[in-house]
């Protein structure tokens, strides 16, 4: 199509316009015009097709007093080109002095949408207790704690697997292995258990809690709900942060018990203590204290996994992009805020001394 | 005069799983025509639109538009056939994480080696087609009433020039001015483009405005002609369509 193309020829300084002027052709017949020159008039009778693609090629690349021929197809769409073309408004940008505020003020807001959150589901919770739905609390802690078992039990036997397989080396070299034991289990009962059960729980969780909550605040179910006088927060918000409340303790017990586990195996492989030396010392090194301090933080990363979850869920917008992206920020602010509660636990304990 | 047939729909089966939506169905779409199609709720117009945008296959017999069969089409073929129609979906389907004016160009550039200033110039130009203002081009589809997302749809449907357009309850959901407006700016497209418009609705009188209506019922069509003929029609959905209170408003409204 290069050389013998089919769309305009020069003849005594009139430029013929021929064949098929149309969107596929447009691009090969513009590159082709630019070495076109030394032509007084633009004869468009010849064309055979043309659609608005080809009719604004013509408007753009000749002028209007130098066009002439005859032919309905190519005049009306000449004219439907020159009546709707329009020239594109400019994008107001925003400065960066504007962008920064919009960015803190949208942050505070968050801050004061989660607090008036908080605020208004305590209200809802003590009013409209009669609107809880035993039913939902239970299927609940059936869906996010027995469904997570799986998931919670593979991570910890592999975090502990791989603690005692990192510290093997080390302790190796001072010959002393039985403190791998210490290691171990002190490490996961106290910090790993719980902030893997967390992590994990918030990716779960407070993922599906944004979506379903927010879907049923784009299908309008939550206003439905609202104008039958039924709390949607005692409803939705309760069961789920009770739910969590009493799962998450039970979860951090279950990675405990299987990530020490791993951990034995990985003790008695390469460092060779034995499966009951590793439990006698184990019982020895756990205190009641460094067990319990773990535990409880369960609970209290339950409540703001739930928490944030769904209220991330009834900031939804009717918007399709609007479930993925508060779903997104549900997860990320989960996980942030159970890793800060984790170092605030740190730091209290230390001072308390446990 | 024999008019050009676009669209020829012969001896159609089709189903989903045991449930056969369509059977023996023929339909001659001519060029330069809007033709509408009504039909009860669940009689099929919708699957008959997705087989002829080929979205779903048919189990028997032939779509042929523009002179192509639609089954057994490779890749490039079917590129070439998706080219020359145009669709807007009953929910205007805009993708909402671009602006209207780059849904358009989007859909251009995709399509066609084009620059991006003749992009840019042509979607300004579809969006005022579609009777939409200028100033809509930087605006998101979440910013847009339901009137204007339609139209913005309308848009980018037209954006490559198809020599079909489809379009799914174009005016459902409008308020009357805004569904007058829509049938309007569908006529004048006809007119000033010349392309076929095959338009599936339950608004009766957006029927006005076709040149012929199409009546999907008991799996087929029972009626394809001018809308001044449809009393001709024997079939039980249309009597009945038309012996309730709406029907009987509408048929006494298009004869005045």
């Amino acid at each position: 199509m290069d050389q013998n193309h089919n769309f305009f020829e020069l003849q005594d300084k009139t430029l013929l316009l021929k064949g098929n002027w149309t969107v596929e052709n447009v691009g090969f017949i513009k590159k082709k015009l630019k070495s076109c020159v030394g032509f007084e008039r633009v004869d468009f009778s010849l064309i055979n097709e043309i659609d608005t693609f080809g009719g604004l090629l013509i408007h753009n690349s000749f002028d209007k007093n130098i066009l002439c021929g005859s032919n309905n197809k190519v005049e009306s769409v000449l004219e439907l080109v020159e009546n709707h073309l329009s020239t594109l408004p400019p994008l107001k940008k925003k400065s960066l002095l504007l962008r920064f505020s919009n960015y803190l003020e949208n942050k505070i807001q968050d801050y004061v949408y989660f607090l008036n959150f908080l605020g208004k589901s305590t209200i809802e919770f003590i009013s409209k207790i009669s609107d809880f739905e035993f039913g939902i609390f239970v299927k609940d802690i059936q869906n996010m704690g027995v469904g997570a078992i799986g998931i919670v039990g593979v991570l910890s036997f592999l975090i502990g697997l791989v603690i005692a397989y990192q510290s093997a080396a080390q302790l190796r070299q001072f010959g002393a292995n039985i403190f791998i034991v210490d290691l171990v289990s002190i490490s996961i009962v106290r910090e790993l258990g719980p902030l893997i059960v967390a992590i994990i729980v918030s990716g779960r969780s407070a993922s599906s809690y944004t979506a379903s909550i927010g879907l049923m605040k784009v299908q309008e179910e939550i206003d439905t709900l609202d104008t039958m006088g039924i709390s949607a927060y005692t409803l939705l918000v309760l069961p789920r942060i009770l739910s969590l409340f009493i799962v998450m303790p039970l979860l951090i017990v279950f990675a405990d018990i299987v990530g020490i586990f791993g951990g034995m195996i990985i003790s008695n492989l390469i460092l060779n203590v034995g499966y009951l030396e590793f439990i006698d010392r184990a019982s020895r090194v756990l205190t009641i204290k460094s067990f319990l301090s773990g535990i409880i933080k369960g609970p209290v990363f339950g409540v703001v996994i739930a928490l944030i979850g769904t209220s991330e869920g009834f900031k939804v917008e009717k918007k399709t992009e609007s479930i993925g992206f508060h779903v997104t920020k549900s997860v990320v602010k989960s996980i942030f805020s159970v890793i800060v509660i984790d170092a605030i636990f740190s730091v209290v304990y230390r001072w308390l001394k446990i | 005069m024999a008019k050009d047939i676009i669209i020829k729909i012969r001896n159609l089966k089709s189903s989903y799983k045991d449930l056969v939506i369509h059977e023996n169905l023929n339909l001659d779409v001519y060029k330069g025509e809007i033709l509408a199609i009504i039909g009860g709720s669940g009689s099929g117009k919708t699957t008959l639109l997705k087989e002829m945008i080929l979205l779903k296959e048919q189990k028997e017999g032939s779509i042929i538009i523009d002179g192509i069969d639609t089954k057994h089409l490779n890749f490039k073929q079917k590129q070439a056939l998706k080219n020359k129609i145009g669709v807007m979906f009953q929910s205007a389907a805009l993708f909402n994480s671009l602006s209207v004016g780059e849904n358009i160009v989007y859909v251009i550039k995709k399509r066609y080696n084009i620059d991006d200033d003749v992009a840019k110039n042509m979607s300004m130009l579809k969006i005022k087609l579609a009777g939409l203002d200028e100033s809509v081009y930087w605006l998101y589809p979440s910013e847009l009433s339901g009137g204007m997302k339609k139209k913005a749809a309308l848009a980018r449907a037209l954006a490559v020039d198809p020599k079909i357009l489809f379009l799914d309850e174009p005016v459902s959901g409008l308020d009357p001015i805004s569904a007058d407006e829509f049938d309007k700016t569908i006529k004048k497209l006809v007119e000033l483009l010349g392309i076929s418009v095959i338009m599936i609705t339950h608004d009766l009188s957006s029927l006005l405005i076709a040149d012929r209506v199409a009546i999907i019922s008991n799996k087929t069509i029972v009626f394809c002609d001018t809308l001044d003929k449809i009393y001709t029609v024997k079939d039980n959905w249309v009597k009945e369509l038309f012996s309730i209170e709406r029907g009987k408003r509408f048929l006494n409204g298009s004869k005045t």
